[in-house]
């Protein structure tokens, strides 16, 4: 497109990161057109480096004011386009003002750059990480983005209780339910236990589904989008008083992040929604929150 | 959901998708690609959820699916053997599938995969397996759902010799898991009960119940076959929890279906061990459950059981208290229970004792007695007196009741006559039935072939029997059709059968018997008497020979002392023989009368072959007893053979005596009695002269309502009373059948046959004064030649010839050549008259063939020209006829009487004088 308007006659960057293959990659998921390609992955504290090549076509001569590279971890709102909020920002100079022939290489290295926070692909907000190439010109500066991705092994929450709790509609159902934590890792288990202590409806089958919680912005920008991960069918027919009914659920095939609550900016809450269907379509449901955190990248 | 062309539909699109996701899931496992393999079942399992079938196209749907599931499993562990997949990843894989239903069948099959990997404790994965599978309540596809992992795991269990026992627990855990898959089965089956709908369709529900009860019961058949449980473990951890959920569960259906199933299912010795707890489930089972075949069907299975392992029956288990002890609390905690049910369950327990504890007489006079009180106190009385009952016993009641009564009567036989309350009950029982239970017993009786020796058994045993003696107390003992008469000739047979099983070495006890059983006997309807007294009447004949002889030795024995031993041994013979032969007479003579034709008398004097009687002898053999047909046996070979020459009239006694020898032989039932000798050891009560005055009394009884048949009694009693020397008393009998002949005997037909057994008694009684015989002879002759019908008059009075030329020519005063002559020309004389249809020349032949006996018989008066001229004149009788069957048969009859004489004259042996006699005949 730069070049159909001849604002940059034949210059062009390449950025690749070190050893970009033997790192893991989050797949792109499909349907998201900002992630249409595999990403390397990066754990918050690792050093990003990499190569930058700018190529000038042959026989010409590009003058600018220098070359640098940064890192950047931004939060972009989209209701709010154009406005991003910068939380980390890193800066090296490659090159100092000259001109360029022929094609160049110049290495980057952020060791010690700040990534407390994991990427994330939302609804109304995402949180990216990518280096950017710039070459100052005189005219339009000519920059690269590159995008990539970090996840934060955490620390397991500590006091892991199981969650149990007693709800119903008097004299019409009454179940308590019980799951055995309060905070899962992203290929951890759900294992749970439902007793219903009294039915008086008649429940077709109950399922339990996984919500995902966005809000964005403050204040009368705030934008809350809920999005049912996944529906797991728990239980087939009505049970009898006293029966127990048993939930296992592997987190693992499905695509989860950990709970976010570090920025100011936007929160990711995950629920388990319980849900029960009776014979005429109602549903009694009852969510209750839980902390989704990172055991292991990828 | 009834209408049966909608489920076809839904049937066939179910099946058909079924098949469409199945193929494409074997093209996944083909291509070993394992996650389409699992969505593509878990698309095919769906189908599963279908709420349009009824059970029992579920289960067709269910068995298709399973089929395909075979596949995957073959997949899944060739994966996991060849592709080194590890198991613990499919098993997650397969929890992927969001829908319960497909998930759960999905992982039962990757977990029957993951124990037969051994990659984990098969204890664990099963647990595992069971908890998960509750995650389907809906009761039919739970119900399905739980019967394919028990289909699945079947031969995955760990059990005592299996490769999973071990490190993969032990068949104390396999217990435990097919323990809850059958109660959570069991639920889901009961819960089915209260499902939603109108109650119209409750009989619906209920049938489909009833089809899905195989995938409850599925899971005891598991626990049966686990190697690893013997009576004890069954005792302690498996028959408690399973009662325990039957009882819980309250559900009519699951209580009767479950308890016939643990009954069925578990071996012999496991019930035997157990039976207290069993029992005490069986009287906690809901009330409208039908506890009786329950019971009844343990208790012929542990009765089987016992009966073929009498050891197994353990000693610290006393099996009939703990068996009557529930039934009796059955009966107090249910008053609603059925009275036909407490009797049957009796009948249960009654054959349950009479095969385990064979001979305890108080078991079974206890149930008898449990019966009697259900009775009373449910409003029935017995039938005693004659009353009509107040109020019917229902059907079921009756025949429940006639099956307890057989039960002690096939194995004890007369020993039901000790049990106090057996007669007792038999009372409520109607008329019909009681008649019924009485011929039953007198089988057994008959069947044990033992003697009847107690006085006091054969009075009980006749008292029962009443019912068959007497008319019933209300309405008619009618005549009825052939069936009815053939069943009332064969209660008549009976009775006399068992008469003829009296028997006793003291005659004193054996009178003693006589005389009960002719106070019940007598008593029997008028009809009756005449059928029953007769074989009496033939016992006590027996008895008087026998008294007689002993009486006899006594003399002998007072008369000289020193030849006393020899004396006795005589005796001893004596009365064998006569036993013998009286009892041989009897029976014969038994028949005979019940037949209507002497046996014995009618081939002495009819010996001439005559046709028509021998044909009336033989059809009425036929209806009558065994021992008539053998008797008659002789008589038709005469004719058969053609034989014409008149035999010696051998004495009447005698002839049927030797007939029925050979049966009597045959039958092997009577061994000859011991010497009387015995008896000396103290004084005789009742003397034979006795004997003889209670015979005169009970024929004389009999008399004015049965003259034929007690007509042919006297005369016996005459052979009898003349057999032991008591002449006087035989001339009493016979002077009383001769008045009965006068008074009551109006029918010629009768008459003729009356008077062929008085001739045949007289010529066979051997001990008459000349004057006493010459009275009776002559009386006999005169009754002959005043009978109506001619040819009648012929005939007997030709017979009565006989009576005038004994075969003894040693008898005083009993031959008299003269008085033959008379008779015969008389006869001729008569013959003549008889002109219709050419029978005199029947009669001509007859008397013929008398007049050649006499001839032979060497009687001076006979000659031989009058043989000659009666041969004359009858061929010129016989050539007047017209041809016919009937000159045909003549023509043959007189050949052969002409061949005799024939033989007779070229037989060169003959004595001299007879020789030259027949020289003078001319034929």
């Amino acid at each position: 497109m730069q070049a159909l308007f001849g604002f940059n006659p034949g210059v062009t960057i390449l950025v690749e990161f070190d050893h970009i293959d033997k790192r893991p990659t989050k797949p792109s998921t499909p349907g998201d057109r900002r992630a249409s390609e595999a990403l390397p992955i990066f754990e918050g504290s690792e050093a990003v480096s990499g190569t930058a090549t700018v190529l000038v076509a042959p026989g010409k001569k590009v003058d600018h004011l220098g070359i640098k590279a940064e890192l950047i971890g931004q939060i972009e709102l989209y209701y709010d386009r154009g406005n991003h909020y910068e939380f980390s920002s890193v800066v090296r100079e490659l090159d100092t003002a000259g001109a360029l022939v022929g094609n160049r290489q110049y290495r980057f290295d952020f060791n010690l750059a700040e990534k407390p926070y994991e990427s994330y692909s939302g609804l109304n907000v995402r949180l990216r990480y990518f280096v950017r190439v710039t070459i100052s010109t005189r005219g339009k500066n000519v920059t690269k983005e590159m995008d990539f991705v970090v996840q934060n092994i955490q620390q397991e929450p500590e006091a892991l209780d199981s969650l149990k709790m007693e709800v119903g509609i008097e004299d019409c159902l009454h179940i308590e339910f019980e799951y055995d934590k309060s905070a899962y890792h992203l290929q951890d288990v759900v294992i749970g236990k439902i007793y219903f202590l009294l039915v008086r409806i008649k429940i077709k089958h109950m399922e339990m589904a996984i919500i995902r919680r966005e809000t964005a912005g403050t204040g009368s920008n705030q934008y809350n989008e809920s999005e049912t991960i996944i529906k797991y069918e728990v239980m087939d027919g009505a049970p009898a008083k006293g029966e127990c009914v048993p939930l296992r659920v592997f987190l693992k095939p499905y695509a989860l992040t950990p709970t976010y609550r570090g920025t100011n900016k936007f929160t990711v809450k995950y629920f388990l929604n319980l849900v029960l269907v009776d014979e005429e379509d109602r549903r009694y449901f009852k969510q209750q929150e839980v902390t989704l955190w990172r055991k292991y990248v990828a | 959901m009834e209408d049966p062309a909608a489920q076809q539909r839904a049937l066939a699109e179910g099946n058909k998708r079924v098949m469409q996701e199945a193929f494409l899931m074997k093209r996944a496992t083909d291509a070993s690609d394992t996650k389409s393999a699992f969505t593509h079942a878990g698309n095919m399992l769906k189908e599963l959820k279908t709420t349009q079938l009824s059970p029992r196209n579920y289960y067709e749907l269910y068995m298709k699916v399973l089929d395909e599931l075979r596949h995957l499993e073959d997949f899944f562990t060739s994966q996991n053997r060849q592709a080194r997949q590890p198991m613990v990843g499919l098993y997650e894989q397969a929890q992927a599938c969001t829908m319960v239903l497909p998930r759960l069948y999905l992982l039962n099959t990757v977990g029957a995969c993951y124990i037969l990997s051994q990659e984990a404790p098969a204890r664990d994965i099963l647990k595992d397996l069971l908890e998960m599978t509750k995650g389907v309540q809906h009761p039919m596809r739970g119900l399905f759902l739980r019967n394919y992992f028990s289909h699945v795991t079947r031969d995955k269990l760990p059990d005592a010799g299996s490769p999973y026992e071990g490190d993969g627990g032990s068949v104390d855990d396999s217990v435990e898991f097919v323990l809850e898959n059958f109660v959570e089965a069991n639920k889901l089956w009961v819960r089915m009960h209260g499902q939603k709908g109108p109650s119209k369709d409750k009989k619906r529900r209920e049938r489909e119940r009833k089809d899905l009860r195989l995938l409850v019961g599925t899971n005891l058949v598991r626990l049966s076959q686990l190697e690893g449980v013997d009576g004890a473990k069954y005792k302690t951890d498996i028959l408690p929890p399973i009662l325990e959920q039957v009882v819980g569960c309250k559900d009519t259906i699951a209580q009767s279906y479950l308890m016939d199933c643990l009954i069925q299912v578990f071996p012999d010795e496991f019930h035997l061990a157990s039976l207290e707890a069993f029992l005490d489930g069986v009287c906690r089972l809901k009330e409208k459950v039908r506890v009786r075949p329950v019971l009844e069907s343990l208790m012929e299975r542990i009765g089987n059981y016992v009966g073929e392992h009498p050891d197994a029956l353990p000693k610290d288990v006393d099996a009939f208290r703990l068996l009557n002890d529930c039934v009796t609390r059955l009966v107090s905690e249910r008053p609603k229970l059925e009275l036909s049910e407490i009797i049957l369950m009796q009948v249960a327990l009654l054959q349950f004792a009479s095969q385990c504890y064979p001979g305890r007489l108080e078991y079974i006079n206890h149930c008898i007695g449990v019966c009697g009180r259900a009775m009373v106190s449910r409003g029935f009385e017995p039938l005693t007196g004659g009353r009509p009952a107040r109020r019917d016993l229902p059907l079921e009641c009756i025949e429940a009741l006639l099956r307890l009564l057989s039960i002690p009567l096939k194995s004890l036989g007369l020993g039901v006559l000790s049990l106090a309350e057996y007669i007792d009950l038999l009372h409520f029982l109607p008329w019909e039935s009681q008649k019924q239970v009485s011929l039953e017993l007198l089988r057994s009786v008959l069947s044990k072939e033992s003697a009847l020796s107690d006085l006091d058994c054969v009075d009980r045993l006749l008292g029962m029997i009443a019912p068959i003696l007497k008319d019933p107390p209300n309405g008619e003992r009618g005549d009825g059709d052939a069936a009815m008469q053939a069943a009332q000739e064969e209660e008549r047979r009976l009775v006399a059968r068992v008469v003829h099983l009296m028997r006793n070495e003291d005659t004193d006890c054996y009178f003693r018997m006589l005389v009960v059983a002719r106070r019940h006997l007598g008593q029997g309807s008028p009809s009756q008497v005449q059928y029953t007294l007769v074989p009496l009447v033939f016992r006590a004949l027996g008895l008087a020979r026998t008294i007689r002889a002993a009486e006899v030795a006594d003399e002998e024995q007072a008369a000289a002392a020193e030849t006393a031993a020899a004396a006795a041994a005589a005796a001893s013979a004596a009365t064998a023989k006569a036993e013998a032969e009286a009892r041989a007479t009897a029976d014969a003579a038994e028949g005979g009368v019940n037949g209507g034709s002497g046996g014995g008398a009618d081939d002495d004097g009819d010996a001439d072959g005559d046709a028509t009687n021998g044909g009336e002898n033989g059809k009425e053999g036929e209806g009558g007893s065994d021992e008539t047909e053998a008797a008659a046996a002789p008589a038709e070979g005469d004719e058969d053979s053609g034989e014409t020459v008149a035999p010696a009239p051998a004495p009447a006694g005698e002839s049927p005596a030797t007939g029925a020898e050979g049966a009597g032989d045959d039958e092997g039932a009577f061994p000859p009695v011991p010497p009387a000798a015995a008896a000396v050891a103290r004084p005789r009560q009742f003397s034979s002269r006795k004997v003889y005055q209670f015979l005169h009394e009970i024929v004389t009884a009999m008399a004015p309502l049965h003259p034929w048949v007690s007509l042919s009694l006297f005369l016996q009693c005459a052979i009898g009373a003349d057999r032991t020397g008591f002449k006087a008393i035989a001339y009493e009998f016979f002077s009383q059948a001769f008045i009965l002949y006068e008074d009551e005997l109006s029918d010629s037909k009768a008459q003729v046959r009356a008077l062929v057994s008085m001739a045949g008694t007289l010529l066979s009684c051997e001990g008459f004064d000349p004057v006493d015989y010459d009275a009776l002879a002559t009386k006999t002759a005169q009754y002959a030649a005043k009978l109506l019908k001619k040819p009648d008059q012929c005939r007997m009075v030709t017979l009565c010839s006989h009576l005038f030329w004994s075969p003894d020519e040693a008898a005083p005063g009993r031959r008299d050549a003269r008085r033959v002559l008379e008779c015969l020309q008389r006869s001729l004389k008569i013959a003549d008259v008889c002109i219709a249809g050419g029978v005199n020349a029947q009669l001509f032949i007859e008397i013929l063939n008398h007049y050649v006996f006499f001839f032979e018989a060497d009687n001076p008066e006979i000659a031989g020209r009058y043989i000659s001229g009666l041969v004359a004149l009858i061929h010129e009788h016989v050539d007047s006829l017209d041809p016919s069957d009937a000159r045909t048969e003549m023509e043959r009859y007189l050949n052969n009487t002409l061949d005799h004489i024939r033989r007779k004259k070229e037989q060169a042996d003959l004595p001299e004088s007879l020789g030259k006699n027949f020289a003078w005949v001319t034929i």
